[in-house]
């Protein structure tokens, strides 16, 4: 009898001990064609969707309130920025969970997060960048943060170069081939900066409420959208950070220009924040630039494919108009979601638009007021199907495999 | 006083554009939310049956607010008024509401709900409320 129960003491005794025994490890490694990253405006977080599959990996917890969501130039990094609805602006960055060695992905996770004086710099969901570095233009203090790290991690010191910029104020930057030009929405004026130096090279004035910008490659111009019309800004030899024309805008219209998409060949699209009822046209390879207008069914978001094949509108009555991308004649429309009830008014608080991006004529749209996210067959011109996150997502960030450094 | 009236004229006519670029260009400005339907989208959220206590005394600030329109006025009674679903004579005036606005509007939306309510919120239009509150 005693010996029986020594037995059994001495057998519970080791199952104690040795409760925290091996495990078997599993990879949580898995092949995508596609990541999303979505922000969602309900917590705060950043929802990861992979595709072909349309499943959510997991939800990465930043800081409430996102306004920008971007990719760093190599698509290494997420930058997760929060609006103005909060006293503290805090910028998160995020692992894209891209495993080079393999190919595949891993669960994405913040890698830190840094205080920033009312963040911005992102243009068409790309970090702005000095010297191929991640900058962040800080518009409360008036600098650009440049992270001078090429891989950002949790341990390293984050080393940083900092320009002075003239003024705080809403910036629409773009590195040029040596300058650093920061057009400023309340001053009026673009700010040259030397790269090098840090050092102003001058200033081109005469752009009242600034807002918007784009580029045009070939030329090497930058556009900057004023009041009234849009100043032309050279890069390049003698035209270097001198205005080279103006365009107005067509009569009657107001203003027309708050952000660029990109069209077919050189074409680009413009069209002011908001509920709108038209867009504006202009081809960068006719001089002299003109602008002419494409009216649209009441639209709350628009976008372009990356080959600028499509124009994609999607109307307040949630229908996607998709238009040809170089002369804007309508090719057909989708049904996507419900109407978007009510005003739709984004301030600086925090995004709460829908965002639409694409990839290989497919398309991704965030049906903020649905919760979920839209797959469309542009080809085919149908909705493929509906991922259900949830919440309210807005901004996207699409990254394909094909285009991550291998 | 001729170049004064003509500098108090010139400076009148520059606010005054001023004013009307500001308005078309600062897309990004903080807007005039709608403050007093997102208060009763909130109660309509969580509403059970009837209002509590706490949301009547809401609704009555609502109803007293010289700032609220008429319209939110009377959506503010129905709500008050609720018992498991809102009575015959407020449907009625709800319908006048939404006969009246846009079918997208915010306050349609909401008038449509009130109108419609039955004991509880229904997953599609809580989720309409919801998203009410979060555009603001």
């Amino acid at each position: 009898m005693l010996r029986a129960i020594t037995i059994i003491s001495l057998f519970f005794h080791i199952s104690m001990v040795f409760g925290h025994g091996a495990v078997q490890r599993a990879s949580e490694l898995k092949d995508s064609e596609i990541r999303l990253f979505v922000a969602d405006n309900m917590d705060g977080s950043v929802i990861v969707v992979d595709f072909p599959d349309g499943k959510v990996i997991n939800r990465v917890s930043t800081s409430p309130s996102i306004m920008i969501l971007a990719a760093n130039k190599d698509n290494n990094y997420i930058y997760a920025m929060r609006g103005r609805d909060t006293d503290q602006d805090l910028t998160s960055i995020i692992s894209t969970g891209f495993d080079p060695e393999t190919g595949k992905f891993r669960k994405p996770h913040v890698i830190r997060t840094i205080e920033t004086d009312t963040p911005g710099g992102p243009r068409d969901d790309k970090m702005a960048t000095v010297g191929g570095y991640d900058a962040i233009l800080t518009e409360g203090d008036a600098e650009i943060v440049v992270l001078m790290s090429d891989v950002i991690d949790g341990y390293s010191e984050l080393k940083t170069k900092r320009y002075k910029i003239a003024a705080p104020d809403h910036y629409h930057y773009l590195e040029g081939e040596t300058y650093l030009y920061i057009g400023h929405l309340f001053k009026g004026f673009v700010q040259v900066l030397d790269r090098a130096s840090g050092e102003e090279v001058g200033r081109i004035k005469g752009c009242p409420m600034l807002h918007g910008m784009t580029e045009d490659e070939e030329s090497g111009r930058l556009f900057f959208s004023c009041a009234r019309d849009v100043m032309v800004v050279g890069t390049l030899g003698e035209e270097k950070a001198k205005q080279i024309s103006r365009i107005p805008y067509p009569e009657n219209t107001g203003r027309g220009c708050a952000a660029f998409l990109k069209g077919e060949g050189r074409v680009q699209w413009c069209y002011t924040e908001g509920i709108i009822p038209r867009l504006y046209r202009v081809d960068l390879s006719q001089e002299p630039y003109q602008f002419t207008t494409l009216s649209v069914e009441s639209s709350i978001q628009q976008s372009s494919t990356h080959d600028g094949k499509y124009l994609m509108v999607l109307s307040k009555q949630g229908v996607l108009y998709l238009y040809n991308g170089r002369d804007g004649d309508l090719i057909k429309t989708i049904k996507v979601s419900e109407p978007f009830l009510g005003d739709w008014f984004e301030d600086v608080g925090k995004a709460i638009l829908p965002d639409i991006e694409s990839h290989n004529g497919i398309a991704y749209i965030t049906l903020t007021h649905e919760g979920r996210i839209a797959e469309i067959d542009l080809e085919q011109g149908e909705v493929k199907r509906y991922v259900d996150l949830g919440g309210f997502p807005t901004r996207i960030v699409l990254l394909a495999k094909e285009t991550l450094a291998q | 006083m001729n170049i004064k009236i003509k500098n108090l004229l010139l400076g009148t006519m520059m606010v005054l554009i001023g004013t009307f670029f500001q308005s078309n260009v600062l897309a990004h400005a903080d807007h005039d939310k709608d403050a007093i339907i997102i208060k009763m989208a909130d109660i309509m959220i969580s509403l059970e049956h009837f209002p509590t206590s706490g949301d009547q005394k809401t609704l009555q600030s609502v109803m007293d607010s010289n700032s609220s329109t008429e319209q939110e006025k009377i959506i503010a009674n129905a709500i008050m008024n609720i018992q498991h679903q809102a009575t015959a004579e407020d449907q009625q005036k709800l319908q006048k509401i939404i006969d009246g606005t846009a079918p997208t509007s915010t306050v349609s939306t909401l008038a449509s709900i009130v109108q419609g309510f039955s004991h509880g919120i229904s997953k599609t239009d809580k989720r309409k409320l919801l998203t009410i509150k979060f555009k603001g």
